[in-house]
């Protein structure tokens, strides 16, 4: 008797289709990831139960323990306008070449005298210790004699009031009286959506402070926003995790020492 | 790794030229693709800051009655000193204000404004109930936003920060001497 021959089989899995599907999801992932912009200075914000995510027309003022101020605007588009109109403000227009605007509109972040910005982007400065190789001071002058963080404000103000003014333009009577509450109580479902459509694309004027940091430190910044009408203030933490957190260990800690 | 090549086994019975395969090994590539999503996957769904909304009050408004909304027995006052003290008083007219002490922690903080909240809106003669946070400068910032995070959480419908001013400093000042006796 002869013996049955099993065929003998490659055992192979063909992964293409695993391969294609991987990929695939890497390229979603790819173009969606927002990496962490690039901070000039550290800065550990305090946390809280907020979940409010930041939108993205956003002014960003960030300070650090001392005390030192940096701006940013998050939509690159919005940055050059801005910059245009403090340099004209404060008579610097000619030493700004284009390249310098593109290198502007680049950056999310800067922190000098609007007179000491020629050199810093020229020389591509991008963090505070960069600013202090170049002998630059750092941080945006805020006394009243020179207040040039409440000028970047009322800039950036203007420039989205452009934008805004032009939305509502557009709009009809009923979306107008819609935005025009102050809050989203008593709407109807779809009414909520245009007036949170609406919150979402105001400017909001955003704190970046660290936790450690005292009260003055924000204060100052506080009375520059008030001083430029802006009452609704946001301010950046990290979410907390369980609703009794940071003070209840802060206090442990403090009752250790 | 995942194709054993078992052609080689039989023997070489068979003549002519020889089969090349030509499957390409698609494992190693599998293998980095997962590995960079999982990367991508971390770095995204961690990195998104979260911001919270206060509202402060306007300088310039002229009109008594906006302005000094937080006056009456509506009130509660948080002083905030450095090391993480806190004062509370209630406002009462035409009496001197008591100043006490707050612990600082989270569920000490929740407690109190709730049980306030209750009592004071239980009267029957405020419309609402008001916090005001106070600060002095070297308080720190972070107190100032666990405060804020506490007032959002218990659902203090009306609540600001105010600078401090010289009589609040007063009270803490008086009120540390007469502890430390």
């Amino acid at each position: 008797m002869g013996k049955i021959k099993i065929p003998r089989k490659n055992p192979s899995m063909d992964m293409t289709a695993m391969a294609d599907m991987a990929f695939l999801l890497l390229t979603f992932f790819i173009l969606t990831a927002q990496f962490k912009p690039e901070t000039p200075i550290e800065v550990d914000a305090p946390s809280s139960t907020s979940n409010k995510e930041e939108t993205e027309k956003v002014v960003k003022i960030t300070v650090d323990t001392a005390g030192k101020v940096f701006f940013g605007i998050k939509e690159p588009k919005k940055r050059e306008e801005i910059l245009r109109g403090v340099a004209k403000h404060k008579g610097i227009s000619g030493k700004l070449t284009d390249d310098d605007y593109k290198e502007f509109a680049g950056r999310e972040n800067f922190g000098v005298d609007v007179k000491d910005l020629p050199k810093i982007l020229q020389k591509k400065a991008l963090n505070a210790s960069a600013y202090k190789a170049l002998g630059v001071k750092v941080g945006i002058p805020m006394d009243s004699a020179n207040n040039q963080l409440g000028l970047w404000i009322l800039y950036a103000n203007k420039v989205y009031e452009i934008e805004r003014a032009e939305r509502r333009e557009a709009m009809d009577e009923k979306t107008k009286a819609i935005i025009a509450k102050t809050s989203s109580e008593g709407l109807s479902p779809e009414e909520k959506k245009i007036w949170e459509n609406e919150q979402k694309n105001n400017l909001k004027v955003v704190i970046f402070g660290d936790q450690r940091s005292q009260f003055k430190v924000i204060k100052q910044v506080l009375d520059v926003l008030q001083d430029r009408k802006v009452y609704r203030v946001h301010l950046v933490t990290n979410l907390r995790e369980s609703a009794g957190g940071a003070a209840t260990n802060e206090n442990k800690k403090d009752t250790k020492k | 790794m995942a194709e054993i090549d078992t052609s080689q086994g039989g023997g070489g019975k068979k003549k002519g030229p020889k089969k090349v395969s030509t499957k390409v090994d698609m494992t190693p590539i599998v293998d980095l693709a997962f590995l960079l999503i999982t990367f991508f996957m971390l770095t995204t769904t961690f990195n998104s800051p979260k911001i919270m909304q206060v509202l402060m009050p306007d300088k310039t408004e002229k009109d008594p009655k906006k302005r000094d909304q937080a006056q009456g027995d509506c009130t509660i006052i948080v002083l905030g000193d450095k090391n993480n003290q806190l004062y509370w008083y209630q406002v009462k007219k035409d009496k001197q204000p008591e100043l006490q002490p707050l612990a600082y922690s989270n569920d000490k903080i929740r407690e109190f404004f709730s049980s306030k909240k209750k009592e004071i809106l239980a009267k029957g003669d405020c419309s609402q109930f008001i916090v005001v946070l106070k600060f002095k400068d070297d308080a720190s910032y972070k107190n100032m936003v666990d405060l804020l995070d506490e007032m959002a959480i218990v659902g203090v419908s009306r609540y600001g920060i105010q600078d401090i001013e010289k009589d609040d400093i007063k009270l803490i000042d008086e009120y540390k001497k007469t502890a430390s006796k």
